[in-house]
């Protein structure tokens, strides 16, 4: 579990450390940023996910919105 | 820039029949025939003329504005604010809906059918390589290698369903039409929500990737060939295992193919079916993030797409464990969620547009009357 999150973050911030400097002397810095705060919410996840933690799902909400829907057309949930 | 790569005809309905087949072969029999039993072909075929009626909404308000990408007809038609809200609708459903209920499937299908007993998280991550790999050499190279594996592709499926055959019997889909019709409507619009009404996302490749004169034919031959075969397989599952079985088994497809048994010769080829779904997932995971990746681009004026490929890569298989939290969420997300929000951003959102088409349309004709008529009282 934590060798798993060690080696996520590890890799993770290796491959921002060798996608971001090229970019930033490409003088993309919007591409930098774009880039760096994707990657960080992937790694945050990957790290929770690989400890165990639970974090609120996004599928349950978006379940949650469309419950009264689906089960208009698909009949209750069994 | 990627945005120049032209296709031909050809490739582009590779690509169609792929994204059309997609996750179908494996799970749409089953999730099918669960509503409408031995009925199941019959709703698959009214899913062949609704699918082409869905072309034809998709393809009017794409074609109304040709040198416009799905973004920026967005934005033009809606206005700017809600046309890029709209867009981002797109762009999360691509990705946080269609690529990762993608790869929950894959890794529950290796996991409980292939190599039973393997960590979900590691065939997915090398699937997930694969799928970078592809990206970073860009739609070009992606859709060459369509050229290479289609004929494969044709080729096992052609042996599949045809092995089969002595395996037929067709007492399994009588008697015809005892189902009613509601059941039939619902997996007809089960059997469009996997297949057809995704395509709209393709629409957003349409501008600036796609130049042949011949595109709109190739993309509807393209789409009937995907569905010719996932009708006919539906219809081999159903002869075969009868609608119980169908029903009942999580991968039906497969299953049919274990049956396959010739002179206990040529036995136990599952597998190859399975090489079917992979390619065709393949294809379909890679064009989801691709469509994702390009309409981000588009959204933060993003010169290059490409960079955001490891990005959003390891966003997914994270997302794809939190779909699979349980074995029965994944069912529900897919089942009753999935043909919803598909059917609001796959066939109402195009017909909206083609809505604001005419409007724009009536409206400038109005206006140009207008002024003519005014034209004509000044002189």
């Amino acid at each position: 579990m934590w060798l798993t999150a060690i080696a996520i973050v590890i890799v993770g911030s290796g491959l921002g450390m060798l996608e971001i400097p090229p970019l930033l002397r490409r003088k993309m810095k919007r591409e930098a940023w774009v880039y760096g705060i994707v990657l960080g919410i992937g790694i945050g996840l990957s790290v929770l996910t690989a400890l165990k933690i639970h974090y609120p799902n996004p599928y349950n909400v978006v379940e949650w919105i469309f419950r009264p829907l689906s089960n208009w057309i698909f009949g209750p949930a069994t | 820039m990627e945005t120049s790569v032209k296709l031909t005809g050809y490739q582009w309905m590779i690509m169609a029949a792929f994204f059309t087949v997609g996750s179908g072969t494996l799970v749409i029999p089953s999730g099918i025939a669960m509503l409408s039993r031995q009925d199941a072909w019959i709703s698959a075929l009214i899913g062949l003329a609704a699918g082409l009626l869905v072309n034809i909404v998709h393809l009017a308000a794409a074609r109304s504005y040709p040198h416009l990408s799905w973004v920026e007809l967005n934005q033009k038609l809606l206005g700017y604010w809600v046309g890029s809200a709209v867009s981002w609708l797109y762009i999360i459903t691509a990705i946080g809906g269609g690529a990762v209920l993608l790869l929950s499937f894959l890794g529950e299908f290796i996991v409980t059918s292939v190599l039973v007993g393997t960590p979900q998280s590691v065939i997915q991550l090398m699937f997930v390589l694969v799928v970078a790999l592809a990206l970073r050499l860009g739609l070009r190279t992606i859709a060459y290698s369509t050229e290479v594996l289609f004929p494969i592709v044709i080729v096992i499926y052609v042996m599949m369903v045809g092995f089969s055959i002595p395996n037929m019997e067709l007492d399994n889909i009588l008697p015809i039409f005892d189902t009613g019709i509601r059941p039939i409507l619902l997996s007809t619009f089960v059997y469009l929500s996997f297949s057809t009404m995704p395509r709209v996302f393709l629409l957003m490749l349409f501008p600036a990737t796609i130049d042949s004169k011949k595109k709109y034919q190739a993309y509807m031959v393209g789409c009937i060939v995907g569905s010719l075969i996932l009708i006919l397989l539906i219809a081999a599952c159903l002869l075969v295992l009868g609608p119980e079985v169908t029903a009942r088994k999580v991968y039906p497809s497969y299953f049919l193919a274990r049956k396959i048994s010739l002179g206990h010769f040529v036995a136990r080829i599952e597998v190859l079916m399975a090489t079917i779904w992979l390619i065709a997932l393949f294809y379909k995971l890679v064009l989801y993030v691709y469509i994702g990746m390009l309409g981000i681009a588009q959204l933060l004026h993003i010169k290059d797409s490409k960079i955001l490929t490891y990005p959003i890569l390891s966003l997914l298989i994270p997302l794809s464990y939190a779909t699979t939290a349980t074995s029965h969420q994944l069912a529900l997300i897919d089942m009753r969620v999935w043909p919803i929000v598909i059917t609001i951003l796959g066939f109402i959102m195009p017909l909206l547009l083609w809505v604001a088409v005419w409007v724009r349309k009536w409206k400038g004709g109005e206006e140009r009357r207008e002024s003519q008529t005014e034209n004509v009282q000044h002189e």
